[in-house]
């Protein structure tokens, strides 16, 4: 194989500053909104002048699920050039290699946005605790905010079970990114749009199926309900976390190679 | 050079477009294109720029299968579409952004054809005509200076003023390692530059020659009446009489009336 038609640096360099050249504005703004929300996304959920009790660390994970959703919607907008024939047309004709494409807005969407968010979400927490502080002490209210770890994240409430919590949430964020990034391929109109919906068809389904195996197997199942026997599959490790770490890992086995191979052979 | 085998090609739960076409076009010629709306003219420009993969059958372009899209075939092959659309960045950004990906991009001749359609750097595209950027990306792609070029409708928006710049500044920019496609159903509009004809008719080549050729084969010519003239092959009436197409007799050449040969050729006359 000829690796310089299937990877060369100077090339993929030459994209991602025709990225950048082309799209500066449009991530500059996208950067400045999400502080912006940021910083009232957080204000709102935090205790300010005479208001509110002590922040637990725990809700910076909470708040940092809509920061989530937002780099969710900025991985879902990759590939603008597939919003119409035109510029679909002249981006499939860019003298670059499929893999380049693909590896560069996986780059600047996934990895970068990726970092970004922390980011400003660490920003964002460090400046609304000061103002919220500040708030807290003219009103004399004894409500307490802690600092913003990274760790909050992930770590904070002890009593769920931390394994799972931990690398299930990683694992989910990871594979819902990769499936964002990845299934919008299939679309070309609304591609993000379509995307959340087959997203949201296919958490039904695995529902679904959940609901009609806890009938097969318990049949004083009512309703929607599901059943699972809980047990022990490994010392530690529940067939629950076996179930979780399937459901949300294995699946990052394959997003990566669907959307390459749907970029491939990506017609007009 | 492209080299077109066999081909079928169909859209989802369509008829085929093309069935079992071959054809080949050599390095070195501006190619006319020609076909009534519908006859296969863009697919066909999109099989041979790797945007549409062929059902059966082989294309190769420059030694390359088209749709495997390969950047060494990508570079040397530049398709300006019927229609397009741009970032909102000007002129001279667009010429920073894109040119390092072609090789052989010459600024001076971009420099040149700006100058000649009146193109200002510094424009910004989306606020300049649909004509004022099919030049930028005529000039664009000359400047390219790719061995493929792929014109798909290119005088559609041009005002007349333009469409003879576009004409001679294609024939002076095109160099014999070139090969040229224009596909266009405006045929008085490139009938003086091109030197092969290839008529293409629901999904079938009906006709393919040189210039030269048809030249020496036929001629045309405008007569005030029928009976004046035998072996009339085609005719049309006009206010003068009638044009006519008749085969060539040997005493000279007549220049192509390439509207009339093509009415000729679609009613299967010739």
């Amino acid at each position: 194989m000829n690796k310089n038609s299937f990877f060369s640096f100077s090339r993929f360099g030459l994209l991602l500053r025709n990225d950048f050249m082309l799209n500066y504005k449009k991530y500059l703004l996208t950067i400045a909104g999400a502080f912006l929300a940021g910083i009232l996304i957080i204000y709102i959920n935090m205790p300010s002048g005479k208001y509110g009790y002590d922040f637990h660390p725990g809700r910076y994970g909470d708040i940092f699920v809509i920061f989530l959703i937002g780099l969710g919607a900025f991985i879902g907008l990759g590939f603008p050039a597939f919003s119409n024939k035109a510029s679909t047309h002249s981006y499939l004709l860019m003298p670059c290699s499929t893999f380049e494409k693909f590896a560069s807005q996986f780059l600047i969407r996934i990895i970068i946005g990726t970092a970004l968010i922390f980011l400003i979400f660490y920003v964002d927490a460090i400046i609304v605790r000061s103002a919220a502080l500040h708030s807290l002490s003219q009103y004399n209210n004894p409500a307490k905010i802690p600092v913003f770890h990274f760790s909050d994240l992930f770590f904070s409430y002890n009593n769920i079970n931390i394994n799972i919590v931990k690398y299930t949430s990683i694992c989910l964020f990871i594979t819902l990114g990769l499936y964002i990034f990845s299934v919008r391929l299939y679309y070309k109109r609304l591609a993000m749009i379509k995307t959340a919906l087959t997203l949201a068809a296919t958490a039904a389904l695995i529902a679904l199926l959940c609901i009609v195996m806890s009938h097969l197997f318990y049949p004083e199942t009512k309703g929607m309900d599901i059943i699972v026997n809980d047990y022990q599959v490994f010392q530690n490790i529940s067939n629950m976390d076996v179930y979780m770490y399937t459901l949300f890992c294995v699946p990052i086995i394959f997003f990566l190679p669907l959307g390459y191979f749907k970029l491939k052979e990506k017609h007009l | 050079m492209i080299k077109i085998e066999k081909l079928t090609f169909h859209y989802k739960k369509r008829n085929p477009i093309f069935n079992n076409l071959s054809l080949e076009f050599e390095n070195g010629r501006i190619v006319g294109l020609l076909g009534k709306n519908g006859a296969g003219k863009s697919t066909l420009l999109n099989l041979i720029a790797g945007l549409l993969e062929p059902n059966k059958g082989n294309i190769h372009v420059n030694g390359f299968v088209p749709f495997g899209r390969k950047p060494d075939f990508l570079s040397d092959i530049y398709v300006v579409p019927e229609e397009f659309s741009f970032p909102h960045i000007n002129i001279s950004v667009y010429v920073k952004a894109f040119n390092v990906f072609y090789p052989n991009f010459d600024h001076q001749k971009l420099e040149a054809i700006f100058q000649e359609f009146e193109l200002n750097p510094e424009s910004h595209l989306n606020k300049l005509s649909h004509g004022q950027r099919k030049k930028f990306l005529i000039a664009f792609a000359l400047a390219t200076n790719c061995k493929v070029l792929v014109l798909d409708e290119p005088t559609n928006g041009l005002d007349i003023p333009s469409k003879s710049q576009f004409r001679k500044i294609l024939v002076s920019s095109v160099s014999e390692e070139q090969l040229v496609i224009i596909s266009t159903h405006q045929v008085k509009d490139i009938d003086t530059i091109i030197d092969k004809i290839v008529v293409l008719d629901e999904g079938e080549i009906i006709f393919s020659e040189t210039t030269e050729a048809i030249s020496q084969q036929l001629n045309f010519e405008t007569i005030s009446s029928l009976n004046d003239l035998d072996g009339i092959l085609y005719k049309e009436k006009c206010p003068l009489g009638y044009r006519v197409v008749t085969q060539a007799k040997g005493q000279y050449e007549s220049s192509i009336d390439l509207e009339l040969l093509f009415n000729a050729i679609i009613s299967k006359s010739i």
